[in-house]
């Protein structure tokens, strides 16, 4: 009997799919479709609520310009995220690990606004409680706050186990499968800000 | 072997059961869908019968078909193997179409009734607003102020003239409740922090039972009421004589038991038009003699389940809002001859 | 390896550790599928006997028998445990046992993760039902409505359990779901394109579509209530401006998908049960497909049936009707599909057959009442009464638990070797079937009568004694139907006829297979030529393994997974993991802290947390086994 590989990330055999494509990916894809709902469900209670409740202009509440530079931040981590695939996929594993470690660490910049905002927040007295409105905004920012950080936590664990050549060019697929993760919760992202803030801030 | 349909020909009481359950409804209930004594359940009602002749004609068929399948089709020794038919165009067609003409011919009529009823109610309907609370119902006549603005308050019995539209608003004081009188009309939720409606219009004098229709805690099956349908004539005489009413003077026991009401607090809940009780957070208790019964229709009017209920109103109602209030013996017998005084 | 045999063993004490440790590391779908199986049965009787404990009290007008505070926690619980406890996880009961032989594969996509699904699957059952322990259980109905769900109307730790428990047995469905998806997309025998794979498969496929749409929804309301009940946050505090029906929008949203991921199984039952017993294929294979499609589409659109009182207008409630009316079309398609696969057939009578008959007449039955409530109008007097109790009894018990019996008839045996018996099988069908028609048919005519629903008691002069005693009479009817259900399947695993490989002649590559499989399923990957592969193969003599006896391969099927032609067969065998079970008590830990203290929240996580590093530094596979060719 053959023995399967010891190494901790090692990859199962690949028996040919019927799509072609690796289980891996397609469950992703799958989880992503469900995440979709999820979200959806948590931005439409933002918006009913946004336009019903009585509460403090969001114009007043949020601080555009720095939720702009850390959707910004978030954008660009795709960027790096995206160039981590690609290179992981050109047996490239140093570069990988360099836009591997900027993808964690623009993430973690993007957390470390959202935390400074939400203090100031919660300083000016808009917390979970005030109203529906921002119980709303809160379970749906923190969600997606939760989502980011569940990525950074992952992201760092491919670097780390890169070190030890737990990922190679033949399982790059893990990276490529943490890049379709990352983009959805950086698309998500482009999503809230432009509903939950742009438009938020200039009608509720 | 044949495997012949089990229970062979003792399958007729099959279809006997369902006609002899059908039979035993003959017996009404005061709560039954099938009064159309209002104009809203009369309206319904002829829906009602159309679907369900609809869905006879639709079951019949069908069952019909698939027990003649059942039997007809059974396997038989000498059967062989059947024909392999993977579909018809045609049939599958047909058989697309025929429902679906069916869906059209019971849903055009419904969906008429929806915008009907969804109309605004007419200018002359009598306005009465429902509170509904855990576990009673208070009625306020918008159309009736009293001398001091305030408009006429009932609870858990709903006066209503005969032949008049009465557009009812709903709402909630706690959680989502539902009106529903089946002899007059559907039911409608009573939400907290929304207004709903529900315009109907009874057709013939009477009593009419009703009860709360979503879950609405503990008690939630104790929360009955009363419609009482009166000529309009009669209606505006009871208009009159809540508008002039006053239990005052009283004598005895009932004069002992107003000063018990006082003492022991009962009017910070309840109000009696005609006195200084003002209480809003306790059924009204105008006229409370004439009612048909206690704690919103749990318990008959007499003064034995009354002095029941004032000695421990969880026993009766669990988790009822009214305190139990460790009333002396004496003290209930005068509460009781107190408000067996409160006629109109 | 059989049941029966694994308890055999385990009677002794070495063996005990060593059968119980296979059972709680095990990775085998079949193997999961009996853990399935035994603890749905385990919910399902309990909330049964909480039904005729409601039933008692309900049998004679204000009976006493128990409080309002139980009988409201009776019929909550009862309720949530037959949806999410029975009803739910019989998609991933049938799955387990039987989907991967469907397709030809001979395991599914994800092992570890589908062990995890049934670990989360026990632990949050345990995790809603805990309240029993603490003496807290919720009682405001399955459907936990907003506001008397919130804390001040519903005080106490029974709603913490109830919505802890369903957020984390959400997590099981949709593990589920993804696993067996992706096993459905990528994992089908050469050969076996969507529109030749058996009818059960396919309507797994949309169930499981359906959960992980659905699902997230009443993930959503529920984070929404627990944040209210445990954190004070105001999404359903109508004094702060909170809209209560906000609730209701997202359970029904889920909630309507949900009844469809109920009986879609149902329908894949029947559509694998009919033609076998009838011994002809299934009538319109592409409409059936089509027709469970639409249906799962359509039910994304009706969900405000459930809210036609609460005044949304009579735009909505016009909307609504419509599309809710549209939905009985592909119904009926169906019906009559199945009418016409047993028309010019030759009926074989069994067990099986008779339950899937009685599941298409009590189904009918229960979708023409449901279309009465589709009018709106009628419905004002229908929405909370008994009618509506009688509809939805009829569709769930008379439409999926008919069918269920059905599926547990016909491929039981196929796991554990031993077929039920035949007699005891018609004794249980005639006493379900009769015991529930007199339980559930005339509580159309209280529901008529104006009885509301989620009542403890009512007085004399409401006049619905007469029915209720009647009703008591059938549930307990029904009850010994059960009761002589569990006898068959006692008897059976211990000395029941020996099923073989083909007890029915079925048509489906599942019963090609000896019974029960070994643990790889196929030693060779089948090639499929088309529909009801085994069948064709029987009767037509078409060698389902690529390069075979007639000497051509099918150019479009890719080489069967390690198969050299004409040479050694390589199956990969999954290695056991006790990992995936203590992920799943991790979450359930997790749980229990949101509701008691955070110091025990943060033991869950590095449970969860852990199990899942361990996860992905365990090699997933134990060996290769080789067999010459």
């Amino acid at each position: 009997m053959e023995k399967a590989s010891a190494h901790p990330l090692a990859e199962a055999l690949h028996p040919p799919t019927s799509t072609g494509e690796d289980h891996r990916k397609v469950l992703m894809w799958l989880f992503l479709a469900s995440d979709v709902l999820f979200f959806g469900s948590l931005i439409g209670t933002f918006v009913v609520y946004a336009q019903r409740v009585p509460h403090t202009p969001l114009a007043e509440v949020f601080n555009i310009p720095l939720t702009t530079w850390s959707a910004f931040v978030l954008l660009m981590s795709s960027v790096t995220m995206a160039l981590a695939v690609w290179a992981a996929h050109s047996g490239k594993m140093r570069l990988m690990r360099f836009y591997l470690l900027a993808t964690v660490l623009l993430g973690i910049h993007f957390l470390a606004d959202q935390g400074f905002e939400f203090y100031h927040f919660v300083h000016d007295g808009f917390t979970p409680r005030t109203n529906p409105m921002a119980s709303a905004f809160f379970t749906l920012t923190g969600f997606h706050g939760a989502h980011v950080t569940v990525g950074v936590l992952w992201l760092l664990s491919l670097f780390l186990a890169s070190f030890r050549g737990g990922i190679t060019q033949r399982n790059a697929i893990w990276v490529e499968i943490a890049g379709l993760y990352w983009h959805f919760v950086d698309v998500v992202w482009i999503v809230i800000f432009a509903v939950v803030y742009l438009i938020g801030a200039s009608f509720w | 072997m044949p495997h012949p349909f089990p229970l062979g020909r003792r399958r007729g009481w099959f279809f006997l059961l369902p006609l002899l359950l059908l039979v035993a409804t003959a017996c009404a209930s005061p709560m039954d869908t099938f009064g159309g004594q209002g104009d809203h359940a009369r309206t319904v009602l002829a829906l009602y019968w159309l679907f369900i002749g609809a869905a006879l004609f639709v079951g019949v068929t069908v069952i019909g078909l698939l027990l003649y399948a059942f039997f007809r089709f059974r396997h038989r020794p000498q059967g062989g193997e059947p024909r392999e038919v993977h579909g018809h165009t045609l049939l599958e067609v047909t058989w697309f179409l025929i429902p679906t003409a069916i869906v059209l011919l019971v849903a055009i009529p419904s969906w008429r009734v929806v915008f009907r009823f969804g109309q605004a109610p007419p200018p002359n309907a009598l306005r009465v607003e429902v509170v509904a609370h855990q576990w009673w119902w208070e009625f306020r006549y918008q159309d009736y102020p009293l001398g001091d603005g305030q408009p006429l308050v009932s609870a858990n019995e709903l006066y209503l003239p005969v032949g008049r539209p009465v557009a009812l608003t709903l709402r909630s004081n706690d959680v989502i409740h539902s009106f529903w009188v089946p002899r007059l009309a559907g039911k409608k939720d009573a939400f907290p922090g929304v207004t709903t409606r529900l315009t109907f219009t009874p057709l013939e004098t009477g009593t009419y039972h009703g009860q709360c229709a979503e879950f609405c805690g503990v008690s939630h099956a104790l929360m009955r009421l009363r419609v009482k349908v009166v000529s309009g004539e009669d209606f505006e005489a009871w208009v009159q004589r809540r508008r002039a009413y006053t239990p005052f003077p009283l004598a005895g026991a009932a004069a002992r038991g107003w000063e018990v009401f006082q003492a022991r607090g009962c009017n910070a809940c309840h109000a009696i038009a005609g006195t200084p009780a003002r209480g809003v957070i306790g059924p009204d208790l105008t006229g409370f003699a004439g009612r048909d019964g206690i704690a919103a229709m749990v318990l008959p009017n007499t003064p034995g389940d009354l002095a029941r209920w004032l000695r421990d109103p969880q026993a009766v109602k669990p988790m009822a809002k009214m305190p139990k209030l460790a009333l002396t013996d004496e003290e209930v017998e005068a509460l009781v001859a107190f408000l067996t005084a409160l006629r109109e | 390896m059989a049941v029966g045999v694994g308890v055999a063993r385990g009677l002794t004490t070495a063996g005990l550790r060593q059968t119980v440790w296979e059972w709680v590391t095990t990775v085998d779908h079949k193997r999961i599928g009996v853990l399935y199986f035994w603890t749905v049965l385990f919910w399902f009787l309990l909330a049964g006997v909480q039904a005729l404990i409601m039933r008692l009290q309900l049998a004679r007008p204000e009976a006493g028998v128990v409080s309002p505070a139980v009988y409201n926690q009776l019929f909550t619980m009862h309720g949530t445990m037959m949806v999410f406890l029975v009803g739910t996880p019989i998609a991933s009961v049938f799955a387990n046992m039987v989907l991967p032989l469907m397709i030809g594969a001979r395991d599914v996509a994800f092992p570890r993760l589908n062990a995890l699904s049934y670990w989360i699957f026990l632990f949050g059952g345990l995790l809603l039902n805990a309240g029993w322990l603490a003496g807290q259980v919720f009682d405001a109905g399955w459907t936990g409505y907003a506001n008397v769900s919130t804390r001040p109307f519903s005080p106490g730790l029974g709603g913490d359990f109830w919505v802890m428990g369903l957020i984390v047995l959400g997590f099981s469905t949709m593990t589920s779901a993804f696993n067996f998806l992706v096993t459905i997309i990528n994992m089908r025998a050469p050969g076996m394109t969507f529109m030749r794979m058996p009818l059960m498969v396919w309507a797994l496929f949309i169930v499981f579509v359906l959960v992980i749409l659905a699902f997230p929804v009443l993930t959503v309301a529920l984070v929404f209530l627990w944040f209210d009940r445990l954190y004070g946050t105001r999404f359903f505090d109508a004094t702060a401006g909170g809209n209560v029906v906000l609730w209701q929008h997202l359970f029904w949203i889920f909630g309507h998908p949900e009844v469809y991921i109920l009986i879609l199984p149902a329908f894949g039952i029947l559509s694998e049960v009919i033609p076998t017993f009838s011994r002809k294929p299934i009538f319109g294979y592409a409409s059936m497909v089509l027709a469970m499609g639409v249906i799962a589409f359509l039910g994304f659109g009706v969900w405000a049936h459930h809210m036609f009182t609460v005044g949304m207008g009579p735009v909505g409630n016009f909307a609504f009707s419509l599309t809710t009316m549209l939905i009985a079309i592909p119904t009926g398609v169906k019906v009559f599909n199945w009418l016409a696969t047993m028309w010019g057939g030759q009926i074989r009578w069994k067990t099986p057959m008779l339950f899937a008959a009685s599941t298409v007449v009590l189904f009918v039955v229960g979708g023409l009442s449901g279309m009465m409530h589709a009018s709106p109008p009628i419905n004002t007097q229908h929405q909370d009464s008994y009618f509506v109790v009688a509809h939805f009894h009829y569709v769930l018990f008379g439409g999926l638990v008919m069918a269920l019996f059905a599926g547990l008839y016909y491929w039981l045996p196929k796991l554990t070797g031993r077929l039920l018996d035949e007699r005891l099988g018609k004794v249980h069908w005639a006493l379900t079937f009769i015991g529930f028609n007199l339980t559930f048919f005339p509580m159309h005519f209280l529901g008529a009568l104006g009885m509301p629903r989620r009542i403890y008691t009512y007085p004399a002069e409401a006049g619905w004694g007469g029915l209720n005693l009647l009703i008591t009479v059938g549930a307990y009817i029904t009850a010994l139907g059960v009761l002589v259900f569990a006898l068959n399947l006692l008897r059976s695993l211990r000395k029941g006829e020996p099923a073989g490989n083909d007890p029915w002649d079925g048509r489906t590559l599942e019963w090609s297979l000896p019974s029960p499989p070994p643990e790889y399923n196929f030693e060779r990957i089948p090639v499929v030529h088309g529909r009801d592969a085994w069948w064709e193969r029987k009767r037509k003599g078409r060698v389902p393994v690529g390069g075979g006896s007639d000497g051509n391969p099918n150019p479009h099927a890719t080489p069967a997974a390690g198969h050299t032609p004409g040479g050694t067969e390589e199956i990969h065998l999954p290695k056991p993991s006790v990992i995936p079970l203590i992920l799943a008590l991790g979450l359930a830990v997790a749980g229990v802290g949101v509701i008691y203290h955070p110091a025990v929240i943060a033991l869950g996580v590095a449970m969860t947390l852990g199990a899942i590093v361990a996860w992905a530094l365990e090699p997933p596979l134990r060996g290769t086994l080789h067999i010459r060719g």
